[in-house]
């Protein structure tokens, strides 16, 4: 059985557990709210965790019983006692089904219709009578299975209070201190061999006991991250957008109640970015995006606090909406509102009362905002915050604290004092010295550019005040990454060692700096304070900036891993034909008026913005509407414009792609969803009509025609040295490239062309005075050169 | 009554802090500095494997800093946290002698907000100090 079915098991048995009371009290009582709600809580919980798994007969009964009792709670229904006990007979029935699904039996056959029916108002009394002796029968043969098997009816959880398990918790990690604060006196006192050995074998006791402490009250935040891909899906297939999720993070772990606490928020910030944050497909291939939105979602541990960052690359939060919706709803005056900086204006969407959607849709407009967001995350002593660029994307930063934890944390030292950062955050360590590392200087902002990443360098010495902003080669470069794709580096003057360190809550006068996380004693006894990396970034003015330039290094990653599945751009030409053509070629979707297109000549060129395009796709005698939507495509090097009737989607080919010889424009076809589809050969496209600035007086250089190793090996080799190929009916070559021996039938040349005559015997080559030897590369290149050069003199 | 409390010198006046509330008396060494903290925090120190934070009296009371903090000082736990004071000197433990007393015009700036009142001692009437108060700063003034 997997984890998470055992997960469901144990949760519903410890609520059958809890709600048996309440069904007792309900019976006697069948009026009492409270009773009826925590009733249809456990059915409307197990209904909820029947969608994870294939328990269809479970799902139905608990949705019949919920569907009952939310009649009731609606007050449009009285609960009877006929209500009251079909009720509970769907409840012991689910406790029989959960005690099968445990053992791994086979669930017990039949009779779920009868109890479905007995909810009905009118249910008649035989049915209901069956079904519930059926029932009876079926509890109780189960009971007496039970007793049979001892050990599935033993229960192997307790209940134990939180506080308790805190009071633990605490003592194991003064434990830790106070083992590190032993150790260093016996290094200090000197090697005492008998007292090693017990000291050693302490320490790993005491390192076992940590682990199993903290995993008592610890869940990884996988717990909620499971739900939410499903989430995302139907939210998506609800609004009709296409988002992709991508979750991060998921071995932090935290307090079982904490996870517990943030499933609401989640859940609502989640909503928020599908139903406002992410744009429609076609919206955002019109802002130059890729049509799927990304989700990105991660979680790391800093310290006494656990950030948990909810980012989407839509449309960022429309600052100029929420200010007027502020003043209008009284929150700001104009006056206040024209002080206040873009940030603080996006942070209004905390207030109560601040809903910038225009209609309420179903999915979040719910009447539930932000402000309550907000409340319930800082009522367990969390909070929130917000950073949104138009049309980039938003983000939204939980912090969530910790009562007690232990990290591994890098210490470091800056100004002649030792900080630490918690390893989670740490990429790579690199030596300011490195000869990979190049510094800049770009106004007050360091830049540091390794491995080709180009990142910004924050001096932490200058951060907290301790030293000038000097980054430079004697310092060490910790490059910390947070929320998915955040990066920067940090200039410290020394790096020192990884420790695990037990972290305290510091003094809130200390907390109120915003710097540090939390404290810490080392292992010297000395205190030493843990950095807070995110808002360390944020001080520093770093995070939407950073963030971008870490997603496209991001992006390039995914083309890699995609390789086999091949993304291709559909349309429809106007040749009326579907077509597709590279993603990857695709660096933006134009629309344009027709009087930018000009067709005058043979070859059509297209106006956009400043900038004449070459304009491809465009058949002799075609109609053009009223705005033409163009392709961009780009080699990297130059753009080319292709005109399209009709847009589609993108999608991922990895059927093998069928060449088609008899069109040269085309790569082949290619079958999607059952229809052929073009696609365009890019390269093909680009070889041909590529605007790249062309030196009008190329020189032309003539080798063998009709000789398969001349156009395989030699006309690349000639191209790439500057030179055209001349074609039969060109009557004037710069230079001339024959093979020795073969005398064919190509155009004799003027005699003062100079020639290059290729052997195959390289002491033949050597005797000729401009012979070279056929597989001598450097020797035909230097040939060629030294011929152009002379042309130019 | 036999409250005991500990009799401190801030600033060259005696003022007196709850026995029951200070953890202990520590010798003051190795105080590590906290950059971007509040003047009146001096740093962090280290007391049997557990970390406190150094705060200055002078400072917190507005007053001007002086180099002659004594090497002694009281530790109190104030909402689970550990601070250490760094006062003039510590005094001594005495008895208090009389219920807490206000003072006929106050206790002057400063000192206003963390005097709870007067108590007399064998060694005259000494300033009862609201700890929480003092911890919290100058600013905590304005709030």
């Amino acid at each position: 059985m997997d984890d998470l079915l055992t997960d469901f098991v144990a949760e519903t048995r410890e609520m059958l557990e809890a709600i048996g009371g309440e069904i007792v009290a309900w019976e006697a009582n069948p009026g009492d709210r409270a009773r009826l709600d925590a009733i249809f809580r456990f059915v409307h919980t197990v209904k909820g965790n029947c969608g994870f798994f294939d328990f269809p007969r479970l799902e139905k009964l608990s949705h019949a019983a919920e569907g009952a009792l939310a009649e009731v709670r609606a007050e449009r229904r009285h609960p009877d006692s006929r209500l009251v006990n079909a009720v509970l007979a769907i409840i012991d029935r689910i406790s029989v089904m959960i005690d099968a699904i445990e053992a791994g039996t086979e669930i017990p056959q039949g009779g779920d219709e009868y109890l479905v029916a007995a909810l009905e108002p009118d249910a008649g009394d035989t049915g209901e009578t069956v079904a519930m002796q059926n029932a009876a029968a079926q509890a109780s043969s189960a009971q007496s299975d039970a007793t049979g098997s001892a050990a599935t009816a033993t229960p192997r959880t307790i209940r134990l209070p939180v506080e308790l398990l805190d009071r633990v918790m605490s003592g194991v990690s003064d434990m830790v201190l106070a083992r590190n604060d032993l150790a260093r006196r016996l290094r200090e006192a000197g090697a005492e061999p008998t007292l090693d050995g017990p000291f050693e074998r302490m320490t790993s006791i005491l390192t076992d006991v940590r682990e199993a402490v903290t995993r008592m009250r610890m869940q990884r935040i996988e717990l909620l991250y499971n739900a939410l891909p499903r989430l995302v899906r139907d939210l998506s297939a609800e609004l009709g957008k296409q988002v992709m999720v991508d979750l991060d993070g998921g071995d932090v772990e935290l307090d079982r109640e904490m996870i517990e606490m943030m499933r609401d928020p989640m859940t609502h910030i989640i909503r928020n970015a599908i139903d406002h944050g992410v744009e429609t497909p076609s919206a955002r291939l019109a802002a130059g995006k890729r049509e799927i939105g990304l989700l990105s979602i991660s979680a790391r541990q800093s310290g006494n606090r656990i950030t948990v960052t909810v980012s989407d690359d839509g449309a960022g939060l429309n600052h100029e909406k929420i200010g007027l919706k502020a003043v209008a709803s009284g929150l700001v005056t104009d006056k206040e509102l024209a002080a206040m900086s873009r940030n603080e204006i996006v942070d209004l969407i905390f207030e109560p009362g601040l809903s910038t959607a225009e209609e309420v849709s179903s999915v979040s407009g719910r009447g539930v905002g932000m402000d309550v967001v907000r409340a319930n995350i800082e009522r367990v002593g969390g909070s929130i915050s917000v950073t949104s660029e138009k049309n980039e994307g938003t983000q939204f930063h939980l912090q969530i604290p910790l009562t007690l934890s232990i990290i591994s944390a890098l210490t470091v030292s800056a100004g002649g004092q030792r900080f630490a950062i918690p390893q989670s955050y740490v990429e790579e360590i690199v030596h300011g010295g490195a000869k990979a590392i190049e510094f800049s200087k770009i106004g007050e902002t360091r830049l540091m550019t390794f491995r080709d990443r180009r990142t910004a360098c924050v001096s932490l010495g200058y951060v907290l005040g301790l030293t000038e902003n000097d980054v430079g080669k004697a310092q060490k470069l910790v490059l910390l990454r947070f929320g998915p794709t955040e990066l920067f580096a940090l200039a410290v003057d020394a790096i020192h060692d990884q420790e695990d360190l037990v972290v305290k809550p510091l003094a809130p006068a200390i907390m109120q700096t915003g710097f540090y996380s939390g404290t810490t004693l080392l292992d010297d006894g000395n205190p030493v304070l843990m950095l807070d990396i995110p808002i360390l970034a944020q001080r520093s003015g770093l995070s939407i900036e950073a963030r971008t330039r870490a997603a496209s290094t991001k992006a390039n990653d995914n083309d890699e891993r995609s390789q086999n599945a091949r993304k291709l751009m559909t349309f429809v030409g106007f040749d009326g034909r579907r077509k597709a053509i590279g993603m990857e070629l695709v660096v933006r979707i134009d629309q344009v008026v027709p009087e930018a297109i000009d067709r005058s000549d043979d070859h059509a060129k297209v106006v956009v913005g400043d900038t004449i395009y070459t304009l491809l796709g465009l058949e002799p005698d075609c109609e053009l509407e009223e705005s033409v939507k163009l392709l961009r495509l780009s080699d990297s090097q130059s753009q080319l414009s292709y005109a399209v009737a009709e847009l589609g989607e993108s999608v991922e080919i990895t059927d093998e792609i069928k060449p088609v010889p008899q069109d040269a424009s085309l790569e082949g076809i290619v079958l999607h969803s059952g229809k052929p589809l073009r696609v365009l050969d890019g390269f093909g496209l680009f070889a041909q009509h590529a605007s790249r600035p062309v030196a009008p007086d190329r020189p032309v250089c003539r080798i063998p025609l009709h000789d398969a190793w001349a156009s395989r090996m030699l006309e690349p080799l000639v191209q790439a040295a500057g030179y055209r190929i001349a074609d039969a009916d060109d009557e004037h070559v710069d230079i001339v490239i024959t093979v020795a021996g073969d005398s064919g039938d190509d155009p004799v040349e003027a005699a003062e062309t100079p020639a290059i005559v290729l052997y195959g015997d390289p002491a033949d080559a050597a005797r000729a005075t401009g012979g070279v030897y056929r597989y001598d590369r450097n020797g035909l290149v230097d040939a060629l050169r030294r011929a152009q050069r002379e042309k130019v003199a | 009554m036999s409250t005991l409390y500990v009799v401190i010198e801030i600033d060259g006046r005696l003022a007196a802090v709850d026995a029951a509330d200070v953890q202990s008396v520590i010798e003051l060494e190795n105080v590590y500095p906290v950059p971007r903290a509040p003047a009146w925090v001096t740093g962090l120190t280290a007391m049997r494997s557990q970390s406190l934070t150094v705060i200055d009296c002078r400072l917190a009371l507005g007053l001007a800093a002086a180099d002659m903090a004594g090497e002694r000082s009281p530790v109190v736990k104030v909402a689970g946290h550990l601070y250490a004071l760094k006062v003039d000197a510590v005094d001594d433990v005495l008895e208090a002698r009389s219920e807490v007393m206000p003072v006929p015009g106050g206790f002057g700036p400063g000192w206003q907000r963390i005097g709870q009142g007067m108590i007399e001692t064998d060694r005259g009437p000494v300033l009862l100090v609201d700890v929480e108060a003092l911890i919290a700063g100058p600013e905590a003034k304005a709030a």
